[in-house]
C-alpha cells in the first residue's frame, strides 16, 4: 500500500516539477504558400481562383474527354474523341490539350479555354468553354512531343518501312489558335528522334547512313543538328560533332539541351550567338550495365536535369541527377517500395522537387539540397495515394499524373479508384479529389503557366 | 442465470466448512428470490434461491454488495468468524438502481456526491433513437443538439462539444463529433446495453475537462460472462419511413464467451407540420397545406461486432472488432435558406469506423493490488462529406489508446485505485471545408479516485493529471478578405481586387498543456431511504485541436470558424487576423454540486443544484465580420432569379458569404436545477414529474449560444396484465436569453404514448410495442439546434415494432 502512494506521490511532484496547470505554445514560422494570382495583375479580370487552372481527364472507356475547372471541380465540358489518343500532352503555353494519334497518323487540339495574352504592360485573362480545335498536325506516327517557351515540337518519325520519311512540326498557341501552318522540319529519312524547340532554333536529332552510324538500332539517331528558322523551315546550321548512338530521349534547360544515349549523355550548351558546343558526358559506374539513360527531364528553374537508366530487358531502374556544369551524374536513392515501378514522373512547380509515381500508388517526392557547394537530389518523402490494392488495375491503365504550371498542386488519375486526387505538394496531403464514375486513363494540366518560360517533360 | 447458480453451488459445496450462509429479505422478512450477490474485489456473484437465501465461502468474504430488482442497494462489511446466518434487509426502491460498469468505485443514482444516470434495458429500448442525443434528451438535465434526424450529441447542463466526452466501453469514441454539430456520433445505441451519463470525480478516470461530464455507452462486444442471451428488434416508423433491424447475442463454455451483434436501419426525410424554413414559414399559403419535408434528412446504416473473451477465475481477457457504416445527408446545407426541392443539391455524409477493442478485468492478490482493468482500442474514423456525387471534405481521425486501472485492496476503508492513460490521435480534414489543420494529440494521464465510508457519510475523491500536446504541423493562416455587412457598394468592389491575392502563411505549431483537475464530494445519507450530498470540483481542460486551430468555412454551423490561435486586427480600417499575441490558457472550472435524494417508499425525490464558474471558457465570437465561404455552388442564377420574392437583399447579395466566428476565451458561469419526483400510488399506476434549468452566462453579461430553455413534464405509467402504457408529457420553454446573431425560440409541448404488449410465452420474453411521438403534431424548433430556422422537430410519428430476448 504504501508503494500505492509512493507513486502517486511521484507523479504529483512530477507534476508540480512540470507545472501543473501550465500552457505552452510553441509557434515556428514555415515558407508561405504564394496566392494564386500573386505576381500577375489581371486587372481585376480574374475571378477567384480561376487561374489554378482547368484539367482535362481522358475516359478511355467511353472515349471522351471532361475539362475540370479546378477552382472549383465542375465540369466545364466533356468533349467525344475520334479516335483514343496514345498520349494528351499540353501544348507550347497550357492552353490547348494535345490528341496524339500515332496510328492515324494525327494531333488534333482540344481548347482548354483559359489563356492569357499581353495587353500594354500587363496580360489580359480569357476564359471560354473548352471545346475541340477544328486544327490538326499530320504526318507519319506522331511520337515525341517536347513543350517549351511557348512552343511546342512534333516529331513525326515516319515509317522505313513505307518509304515515308521523318519530319518536325513546331506550333505555338496562337498559330494554333489562328490555325497557321506550322514551322516544319523535313527530314530524308525516317527515324525515332526528338527535337528540342529554343525560340527560332530548333535542336533535333540526325539519323546518319545505316553504313556509319553508331547506333546499334539503326531506327534510333545518333547526333543531333541546330536548325534554324527561315519563312516557316529550318534549315540545319551546324551538326553537333559528338556521337550519341541509340539516342533516345532529350530534356533542356536555360542554357543546356542534354540527349539520352546508350554509352551516356550528349550535352549541348548555348554559347554566343546561338552557337552550341556539345561534349560527351559518359555514364559514371553507377549506371548498371545492363541499363541506358533512355528518358531525361529538364527544368528551366533547374541547373540540374534528372535521367532515367531502365531497359527493356531488365525491372531495374534507377534515377540519376546530371549537373551539366559540373560533368557529372549522381546516382539518386529514390528508395523505392517493393515491386513498385515508375509510371510517371515529373518536376514540380520551380522546379522545387522531381516527383516519382509508381504502379504501386505511391508518390514518391525527390528534393534538392545544397552540400558544399554542390546541389544533391534526394529522396524526400513518400505519400501514399490509393486504398486500393494497385492488382486491381484494370487492363491497359495505369496511374497517372500531371503538374501544375500555376501552383505547388500535383493531380493523380487513379482508374480503381476512380478519381482523381488533389495533391498539394507543399504540405504533401491529398487536399481534393475529383470523384468519377469512369476510370480516368489520364489527365492533364491546362491553363496559366506562373511564369512564361518554362521546359516540359518529354 | 442456469451457470451462475450452478457455479455458485459448487463453489459452495466444495469450499470448506466455513461457508457463510445469509439470507436476502424485503422489509416484511420475505425471502428475496434472484438477488445478486457479489463479492467485493472478486469476480464472484450469487444469486439467491426461491426462499433468498445463499452460501458462499466466507474466507473470501470481506464485504458484499447485495442487488435486487426494484429494491435499494446495500453494501454490507463481514466481520471475521461470523458464524451465524445473516441477515439482509433490502428496502424497495422507487428509483430504478443500475450501476455503472467499468469505474473503479460504486456509482449508481443514489450512491454518488453527483448525478449519475444509466439508461439500460427496456428504458433504453423504449428511449433508443437513430443518434444519441435524441436517445438520451429525456433524462433530466440533458438536451439534444437536435440535427435535423440525422446527427446529434448530448447537451448536458448546456455544455456539449469537447466538454462532453463520449466513450464507447470507456474508450473514446474517435470521431469527428466533437468538432461539428452535423457529424454524428459514431455509436449505436440499438445493440447497446446500457449508456452512462457520469459526473463527478468519476469522469475523472476518463478525462479531464468533461466538465459537462461523459456519456458512455457500454455494449458487451467484449463479454464478461458467457451466459447465453440474445437480443432482437425490429420496428417500423412512419414519419421517416425507418425500418430497424438490431440483434445482440451472446454465448460461450466455461473457458470462452463470443458475442455478435448488428443492425440495419434505413430512413427517407421526415415529414414535419410545418413548411421547415422558419423564414419561409410567413408566405406559405393553402398550397402547401400538408406534406412538408426537412429534404436531405434521410439516412441509412449499418453495422456489425464480434467479439470474444477468454473467462479466467479471476477475470476475463477480451478483444472485439465493430464496424460501423453510416450514409446520412447533410440538411440546411445551402445558404441563405434557399431550399427549392427541385434545385436542393444532395449533400450528404459517409461514414466508415472500424473498432477494435480489447477489454480485461483481473483481480488479483498481489501486494496491495486487487485488480487490474484493461482498456485498449484502435479505432480508424473517416467521414466524407459529398456534394453532387465529389467529395467536398474528408475528416479522418485515427486513435489508439489503452487505459489501465490499478485498484488496491481496502486501506482502512479506503477503496479506490490510480488510472493510467495513453492516447495518441491524429486527425485530419482534407477538402472544401477542411477549417482544421492535420494534427496529431497525445495525451498521457494518471489519475486517483478514493472513496470511504465514515458512518453515514460517503466521502468520494479524485485528481488527474496529463499531459497534453497537441502538434500541428501545417497551420494556415489565409490572407481572407474580410468585411462587415453595412459597407457601401463602392468600398465593396474596392475590396473584392485583392481579393485571395495574398499569401498563405503556415505554421507548425506545437502546444504542451498540463491540465490537473479534483473533485471532492460527500453523501451523507442522514436518515434511512434519504442523502444528501455536495461535491466541489475544480478541473482544467486544453482546449481542442479544433478550437485552437481551425481556419476556414464550417458549413455545419454555417460559419467561418478561426481559432484561439488567431486574433483580430485592424490596419487603416482593413480588419485581418494575425497571431493571436496573447498566450493561451487553460479553461478552468470551479464547480459546487448539491444534490437532495429520497428513495425509498413510495415517493422518490432526486433535487440537483450547481453553480459553475469557467475561467477561459473557449467559445466562439461573432466577429461581426463576413468572409467568403470558398464554396460555389454553381447555381448562382437561381439564387439570384429568387432574390426579389423575398425582400431580404442583404441576404442574398452575400449569399455565398458566411459570418466569422473567432474561437477565443472569457469567463462564463453557469447555474441551475434539476428536480424529479416519482410517485407510485399502487401496484399498477405511477407518475413522474420532472423539471430542468440552466442559465449561462458570460461575465461581460451576454448569453451563451444554444442554451436549453428550461423545461418541465410529466408522465404516467400504468401496468395492467401483459400491457405498459405510457403518457408523457414535456413543456419546453421559451428561450429569450440569446446570443448575439441568435434567434429566440418558442417553446412547445411534446405528447408521447408508448404502449407494450408482452406476448403470452413461455420460454421467450417477447414484447409488440407502439409509439406515438409528438401526438399533437405541433410545431417544435429546438433552441440547442445548429439547424432550428430550417429542421424542425419531425412531426407526428407512429412506430410499430417487435422485440424480444431469450
Amino acid at each position: 500500500m504504501k508503494m500505492f502512494f509512493t507513486i502517486f506521490a511521484a507523479f504529483l511532484l512530477m507534476g508540480a516539477i512540470t507545472g501543473c496547470g501550465d500552457a505552452k505554445t510553441t509557434i515556428i514560422e514555415k515558407a508561405s504558400i504564394p496566392g494564386e494570382d500573386d505576381d500577375h495583375n489581371h486587372g481585376g479580370g480574374t475571378p477567384n481562383g480561376e487561374s489554378v487552372g482547368r484539367l482535362l481527364i481522358y475516359n478511355g472507356s467511353d472515349l471522351n474527354a471532361q475539362v475540370i475547372d479546378l477552382a472549383d471541380n465542375d465540369v466545364l465540358a466533356t468533349l467525344n474523341l475520334d479516335a483514343a489518343p496514345s498520349a494528351i500532352p499540353s501544348s507550347g503555353g497550357f492552353r490547348y490539350a494535345m490528341l496524339v494519334e500515332r496510328n492515324a497518323d494525327k494531333v488534333g487540339f482540344i481548347d482548354g479555354g483559359l489563356w492569357e495574352e499581353p495587353h500594354d504592360d500587363h496580360f489580359d485573362l480569357f476564359q471560354t468553354t473548352p471545346e475541340m480545335s477544328d486544327v490538326s498536325l499530320s504526318g507519319s506516327r506522331p511520337t515525341h512531343v517536347v513543350g517549351h517557351d511557348g512552343q511546342v515540337a512534333v516529331f513525326f518519325d515516319g515509317n522505313g518501312d513505307a518509304g515515308i520519311n521523318a519530319s518536325v512540326q513546331v506550333m505555338t498557341d496562337e498559330m494554333i489558335e489562328k490555325n497557321e501552318s506550322p514551322y516544319t522540319l523535313d527530314y530524308a529519312v525516317a527515324m525515332h528522334g526528338v527535337a528540342e524547340p529554343r525560340g527560332d532554333h530548333l535542336l533535333s536529332t540526325i539519323r546518319r547512313d545505316d553504313s556509319v552510324t553508331s547506333s546499334g538500332n539503326f531506327i534510333l539517331p545518333d547526333q543531333v543538328g541546330v536548325y534554324h528558322l527561315h519563312e516557316g523551315e529550318y534549315e540545319l546550321e551546324q551538326t553537333l560533332e559528338v556521337e550519341c548512338p541509340d539516342l533516345h530521349g532529350a530534356a533542356q534547360n536555360e542554357t543546356t539541351v542534354v540527349f539520352g544515349c546508350g554509352d551516356g549523355l550528349l550535352v549541348a550548351t548555348e554559347g554566343d550567338n546561338h552557337e552550341y558546343t556539345a561534349q560527351k558526358l559518359l555514364n559514371s559506374s553507377d549506371v548498371d550495365a545492363a541499363l541506358r539513360i533512355g528518358s531525361v527531364w529538364g527544368h528551366h528553374a533547374s541547373e540540374q536535369f534528372i535521367g532515367m537508366a531502365n531497359s527493356r530487358t531488365s525491372d531495374l531502374i534507377q534515377f540519376f541527377s546530371i549537373d551539366t556544369a559540373e560533368n557529372e551524374m549522381t546516382l539518386i536513392e529514390w528508395q523505392p517500395m517493393a515491386n513498385a515501378k515508375p509510371v510517371a514522373r515529373a518536376f514540380t512547380f520551380g522546379a522545387e522537387q522531381f516527383v516519382i509515381l509508381d504502379d504501386q500508388g505511391y508518390l514518391t517526392v525527390i528534393e534538392p539540397h545544397m552540400e558544399n557547394g554542390h546541389m544533391h537530389w534526394e529522396y524526400g518523402t513518400r505519400l501514399d495515394i490509393t486504398d486500393e490494392d494497385p492488382a486491381m488495375m484494370p487492363d491497359g491503365m495505369r496511374f497517372t499524373l500531371a503538374v501544375s504550371e500555376g501552383g505547388h498542386t500535383a493531380y493523380v488519375a487513379d482508374p480503381i479508384a476512380q478519381h482523381v486526387l488533389v495533391i498539394d505538394l507543399e504540405l504533401m496531403q491529398v487536399t481534393g479529389d475529383i470523384e468519377l464514375d469512369y476510370s480516368p486513363a489520364s489527365v492533364t494540366w491546362l491553363g496559366v503557366a506562373e511564369e512564361q518560360d518554362h521546359d516540359h517533360d518529354h | 442465470m442456469g451457470y451462475k447458480k450452478l457455479a455458485a453451488l459448487v463453489l459452495a459445496l466444495s469450499s470448506n466448512a466455513y461457508a457463510l450462509e445469509g439470507k436476502v429479505v424485503d422489509e416484511n422478512g420475505d425471502g428475496i428470490a434472484g438477488a445478486q450477490v457479489e463479492i467485493v474485489g472478486r469476480n464472484a456473484e450469487y444469486t439467491t434461491d426461491q426462499n433468498g437465501s445463499f452460501n458462499i465461502p466466507q474466507d473470501e468474504v470481506g464485504e458484499l454488495h447485495i442487488a435486487a430488482d426494484g429494491f435499494n442497494h446495500k453494501i454490507v462489511h463481514l466481520h471475521t468468524n461470523e458464524r451465524d446466518t445473516i441477515v439482509i434487509a433490502l428496502s424497495r426502491s422507487i428509483l430504478e438502481i443500475v450501476d455503472v460498469i467499468g469505474v473503479p468505485i460504486h456509482a449508481s443514482i443514489i450512491e454518488s456526491a453527483l448525478p449519475v444516470a444509466v439508461v439500460s434495458g427496456e428504458a433504453l429500448r423504449d428511449q433508443q433513437a437513430a443518434t444519441l442525443g435524441d436517445t438520451l434528451e429525456k433524462q433530466v438535465g440533458i438536451h439534444t443538439s437536435f440535427h435535423a434526424n440525422v446527427a446529434s450529441t448530448p447537451v448536458i447542463r448546456g455544455l456539449s462539444g469537447p466538454r462532453v466526452r463520449i466513450t464507447q466501453n470507456g474508450l473514446d469514441v474517435s470521431d469527428a463529433s466533437r468538432v461539428g454539430p452535423d457529424h454524428v456520433v459514431a455509436t449505436e445505441a440499438s445493440t447497446a446495453e446500457q449508456i452512462e451519463i457520469l459526473r463527478g470525480p468519476a469522469t475523472l478516470f476518463y478525462g479531464s475537462g468533461a466538465i459537462g461530464g461523459v456519456v458512455n455507452v457500454v455494449d458487451n462486444r467484449v463479454p464478461r460472462d458467457s451466459e447465453t442471451e440474445a437480443h432482437w428488434l425490429l420496428s417500423r416508423e412512419t414519419v421517416n419511413d425507418q425500418n430497424l433491424a438490431s440483434f445482440s447475442g451472446k454465448t460461450g463454455s466455461d473457458t470462452f464467451a463470443v458475442y455478435a451483434d448488428a443492425f440495419w436501419r434505413d430512413s427517407d426525410d421526415y415529414e414535419v407540420p410545418v413548411e421547415p424554413d422558419a423564414d419561409e414559414e410567413e408566405h406559405d399559403d393553402e398550397e402547401h397545406s400538408s406534406d412538408f419535408k426537412v429534404e436531405n434528412s434521410a439516412e441509412e446504416s449499418s453495422g456489425f461486432t464480434l467479439g470474444g473473451s477468454y473467462l479466467l477465475d479471476n477475470g476475463y481477457v477480451g478483444l472485439s472488432a465493430g464496424r460501423l457504416d453510416r450514409e446520412y445527408g447533410i440538411p440546411g446545407h445551402s445558404h441563405g435558406g434557399h431550399e427549392h426541392g427541385d434545385d436542393e443539391e444532395s449533400v450528404f455524409a459517409e461514414l466508415e469506423q472500424n473498432r477494435f477493442q480489447l477489454l480485461s478485468e483481473l483481480h488479483v492478490d498481489y501486494g496491495w493490488l486487487r485488480a487490474i482493468n484493461t482498456r485498449a482500442a484502435y479505432t480508424d474514423y473517416e467521414h466524407a462529406e459529398i456534394e453532387d456525387g465529389e467529395v467536398g471534405t474528408v475528416f479522418e481521425n485515427e486513435t489508439a489508446e489503452i487505459r489501465v486501472d490499478l485498484l488496491h485492496k481496502e486501506f482502512d476503508h479506503w477503496k479506490g485505485g490510480i488510472n493510467l492513460h495513453i492516447k495518441s490521435s491524429d486527425e485530419s480534414a482534407a477538402g472544401e471545408e477542411a477549417f482544421t489543420p492535420v494534427s496529431s494529440t497525445e495525451t498521457l494521464a494518471l489519475a486517483l479516485v478514493e472513496e470511504k465510508h465514515f458512518g453515514d457519510v460517503l466521502v468520494q475523491f479524485g485528481a488527474r493529471i496529463e499531459s497534453v500536446t497537441i502538434d500541428a504541423p501545417n497551420v494556415l493562416l489565409p490572407d481572407i478578405e474580410l468585411h462587415g455587412h453595412e459597407d457601401e457598394e463602392g468600398e465593396h468592389d474596392h475590396d473584392h481586387e485583392g481579393e485571395g491575392a495574398g499569401d498563405t502563411r503556415v505554421f507548425a505549431v506545437d502546444h504542451d498543456f498540463t491540465p490537473m483537475s479534483l473533485s471532492v464530494g460527500a453523501v451523507w445519507e442522514f436518515a434511512d431511504g434519504y442523502n444528501a450530498g455536495i461535491s466541489v470540483s475544480h478541473a482544467e481542460r486544453a482546449p481542442s485541436a479544433a478550437e485552437l486551430l481551425s481556419f476556414g468555412p464550417h458549413i455545419g454551423t454555417g460559419s467561418y470558424e478561426v481559432g484561439a490561435l488567431f486574433e483580430l486586427h485592424e490596419d487603416e480600417g482593413e480588419p485581418h487576423f494575425e497571431l493571436s499575441a496573447s498566450d493561451l490558457e487553460l479553461e478552468t472550472s470551479s464547480n459546487i454540486d448539491l444534490s437532495f435524494r429520497k428513495f425509498e417508499g413510495d415517493v422518490g425525490i432526486v433535487l440537483n443544484a450547481f453553480f459553475n464558474q469557467v475561467d477561459n471558457y473557449y467559445y466562439q465570437f461573432p466577429t461581426g465580420l463576413f468572409a467568403e465561404s470558398g464554396h460555389d455552388h454553381g447555381d448562382d442564377d437561381h439564387a439570384h432569379g429568387d432574390g426579389e420574392a423575398h425582400g431580404d437583399d442583404e441576404e442574398d447579395e452575400h449569399e455565398d458569404e458566411l459570418p466569422v466566428f473567432l474561437f477565443t476565451s472569457a469567463d462564463a458561469e453557469f447555474y441551475g436545477l434539476e428536480a424529479q419526483g416519482i410517485w407510485r400510488i399502487n401496484e399498477n399506476w405511477q407518475t413522474t414529474l420532472f423539471t430542468d434549468f440552466v442559465h449561462s452566462e458570460l461575465k461581460s453579461g451576454a448569453y451563451l449560444p444554444r442554451t436549453p430553455p428550461m423545461r418541465f413534464g410529466a408522465e404516467v405509467d400504468y401496468q395492467y396484465d401483459r400491457f405498459d402504457f405510457n403518457l408523457s408529457w414535456i413543456h419546453y420553454d421559451d428561450q429569450n436569453k440569446v446570443a448575439a446573431l441568435e434567434t429566440a425560440t418558442e417553446g412547445y409541448d411534446l405528447i408521447d404514448v408508448h404502449v407494450n404488449y408482452a406476448l403470452p410465452l413461455r420460454d421467450q420474453d417477447i414484447t409488440v410495442f407502439l409509439k406515438i411521438e409528438n401526438l399533437t403534431d405541433e410545431e417544435a424548433r429546438v433552441h440547442t439546434s445548429f439547424l432550428k430556422d430550417v429542421a424542425p422537430r419531425p412531426g407526428r410519428n407512429f412506430s410499430l415494432g417487435i422485440r424480444g430476448s431469450f
